[in-house]
């Protein structure tokens, strides 16, 4: 797996006048990676994790996923890559309302479903593996509205992972979350890299430095190397 | 068996657990498929019941006591029962100008109402039959008979209770039930057919039991259908007759005059059904597509979420028309549902009340009107909901997101 975004700038258009968010970017991540930048609220850290994801288009520069430029594709295949390729854990509370905890986990399988024959049983035994490795077992049965946030943050966890993705991109995973509760997180962010999982996370949480191989910090659209804050 | 969730699951659960917008939506298309189910059907047994008219009213024109035309006009579109007689001269005046205004052939009916008394089944109207000269009935009885009607013997309309074989009671007189009729949508379907010597004898029963002679004379004679001579005009000949027999008691009525009055309602019933299913149509696709578009965009996280998962922009466009057509299938069905008890409790009443031939269509075609107005209901819903699905499937995830 390598994950490269080479001189991505990017730019807003706010009231009629132009705003640079991300400069220059360039960032290498390799397999086994556990990354984690830091940077103040509205550094750019968001925008350039939903850029690495595939999401929203550079204004310049270049995406890589294993030698391919994402933004080269139609959304189709960019789309099939961001499910089969990427585990992403967006902001906030992002779980299907409609859906009970093991419908959420499972979705992401069913969206381009194989025609394999043990499919459902597959996909069924890893969304019990992850519900019993992050501690939420019991809550198969429960909807979105009953969780704590802790608990759906679990969830959004586990459907990130359900596809076997090979890497996690995840943009603040602890935010709005006690210290307790955000030290587990982190915790098994670490266990999963020492598994052998690449990682990209953002968080402007200081306490999540203690985690990850590598921090960078963002600061007026650069990327500087270190705790800088 | 193990946890899963397809796509349509995923719009099902959608639908489920929305309870009050999935209500909305679907009380919006099952109003449509309910008037799109009546109105069809309302407007194609009107038109069965004008063609049958048509078919059944082989007369050119028909001859009847003066004042009593609108008498036939119940008789024959509603069975509504009356009873009247011609002059006993009637017939002698159409012989004298005949050759003059192209009577070819003549054949004379006699209508009588029964009571809703100890004499009689049932109130219902009795129609004796001239065999000689009939040219309308006849080959129809005929048909459905197999034979000519013998004296004590009728032939009962469609909604006539009694079976082939039953006896019933007129006048204190016993009949035999020789066969049943067809449903015709008008009038005959509330007749009782017989030979001309069975009502005779009914006739002068009737007299007795009412205590006041009806008629003076012996001719017993309600009506006569005439049959013109190629060339002539029953319009012409109609006109003729009333200016040649002004003044004897007798009209002529221009049998096509009352088809094409029918047929006049008809297409004004059938323009009214049709701009209401037109404006109905526009409204349920504008209601469906802003409770749609409106309900997308609360649910835009929702979007953005799925779009992070690896949903293209195409899987998202399925996935709402799929909650769209879920939805849309749910009211059409209960649409039809609804209609076709509305038709079975409401057309003896729709028919009374519009006063015009109504001929349900058969059960075959029943069902090809429920499946269309179905199939138009659903892609209606579907067509409504494309335009914000489009929208949503367009929702930019960064936004969303943050």
């Amino acid at each position: 797996m390598k994950l490269i975004l080479k001189d991505i700038h990017k730019e807003y258009e706010r009231g009629g006048k132009n705003f640079t968010v991300l400069e220059k970017i360039n960032l290498e991540i390799s397999q086994g990676d556990f990354i984690n930048i830091i940077g103040r609220s509205g550094s750019g850290k968001s925008t350039l994790l939903n850029i690495a994801a595939g999401m929203l288009r550079p204004t310049s520069g270049l995406v890589e996923l294993n030698g391919e430029n994402l933004f080269l594709k139609n959304d189709s295949a960019l789309s099939l890559i961001r499910n089969k390729k990427i585990g992403f854990i967006p902001q906030g509370m992002s779980a299907l309302p409609n859906l009970n905890v093991i419908e959420n986990i499972i979705l992401p399988s069913y969206i381009y479903p194989s025609r394999e024959k043990n499919f459902a049983e597959e996909v069924a035994a890893r969304a019990k593996d992850l519900l019993m490795r992050l501690k939420i077992s019991e809550l198969e049965g429960a909807y979105p509205s009953e969780l704590s946030g802790g608990e759906l943050r679990r969830v959004i966890i586990a459907r990130a992972l359900i596809n076997r993705p090979e890497i996690i991109i995840a943009d603040e995973p602890t935010s709005d979350l006690d210290v307790k509760t955000s030290a587990g997180i982190m915790e098994f962010f670490t266990t999963l890299n020492a598994e052998g999982m690449t990682i990209l996370l953002v968080s402007h949480d200081l306490d999540s430095l203690k985690y990850g191989r590598r921090v960078l910090t963002m600061q007026e659209g650069n990327l500087i190397e270190g705790n800088k804050l | 068996m193990p946890d899963s969730i397809s796509l349509s699951a995923v719009a099902k659960k959608n639908i489920q657990r929305n309870p009050g917008r999935s209500f909305c939506l679907i009380v919006v298309v099952m109003l449509l498929s309910l008037f799109l189910f009546v109105g069809t059907v309302l407007i194609s047994s009107l038109s069965g019941g004008a063609a049958s008219v048509a078919n059944r009213l082989g007369a050119d024109i028909m001859i009847v006591p003066e004042g009593f035309d609108p008498h036939v006009d119940s008789i024959l579109l509603s069975g509504k029962p009356s009873t009247f007689y011609l002059p006993s001269y009637a017939f002698e005046e159409l012989e004298k100008i005949k050759n003059d205004v192209g009577i070819e052939a003549m054949s004379a009916q006699t209508f009588l109402a029964t009571l809703n008394a100890s004499c009689c089944s049932y109130p219902v109207q009795l129609v004796g039959i001239d065999f000689d000269s009939d040219f309308i009935v006849k080959p129809w009885l005929e048909i459905s008979l197999g034979h000519e009607l013998h004296d004590g013997e009728i032939i009962v309309g469609y909604h006539v209770a009694g079976y082939p074989g039953d006896t019933l009671q007129f006048f204190s007189k016993n009949l035999n039930v020789a066969g049943r009729l067809e449903q015709t949508g008008m009038g005959f379907d509330s007749m009782i057919f017989m030979n001309r010597a069975t009502i005779a004898v009914l006739a002068k029963e009737a007299e007795r039991i009412r205590e006041r002679p009806l008629k003076n004379d012996g001719s017993l004679t309600s009506v006569i259908m005439l049959k013109l001579k190629p060339g002539f005009s029953s319009t012409a000949s109609a006109i003729e007759i009333n200016r040649l027999l002004n003044n004897k008691g007798i009209y002529a009525l221009f049998s096509k005059k009352f088809v094409n009055s029918i047929s006049a309602s008809l297409i004004t019933i059938s323009k009214i059904l049709s701009f209401s299913l037109i404006a109905l149509w526009l409204l349920a696709i504008v209601i469906v597509a802003l409770i749609f578009s409106l309900s997308l965009s609360e649910r835009k996280k929702e979007m953005g979420v799925l779009r992070a998962l690896g949903a293209s922009r195409g899987i998202l466009i399925k996935l709402n028309l799929t909650e769209a057509f879920f939805v849309s299938f749910y009211g059409a069905v209960l649409g039809v549902t609804v209609g076709s008890v509305l038709i079975t409790v409401f057309s003896p009443g729709a028919v009374e009340a519009l006063n015009m031939p109504f001929l349900l269509p058969s059960k075959t075609k029943l069902i090809l009107l429920a499946v269309i107005s179905d199939f138009a209901a659903v892609v209606t819903g579907v067509i409504a909901a494309l335009w914000a699905s489009v929208k949503a499937s367009r929702v930019d995830v960064h936004e969303i997101m943050r």
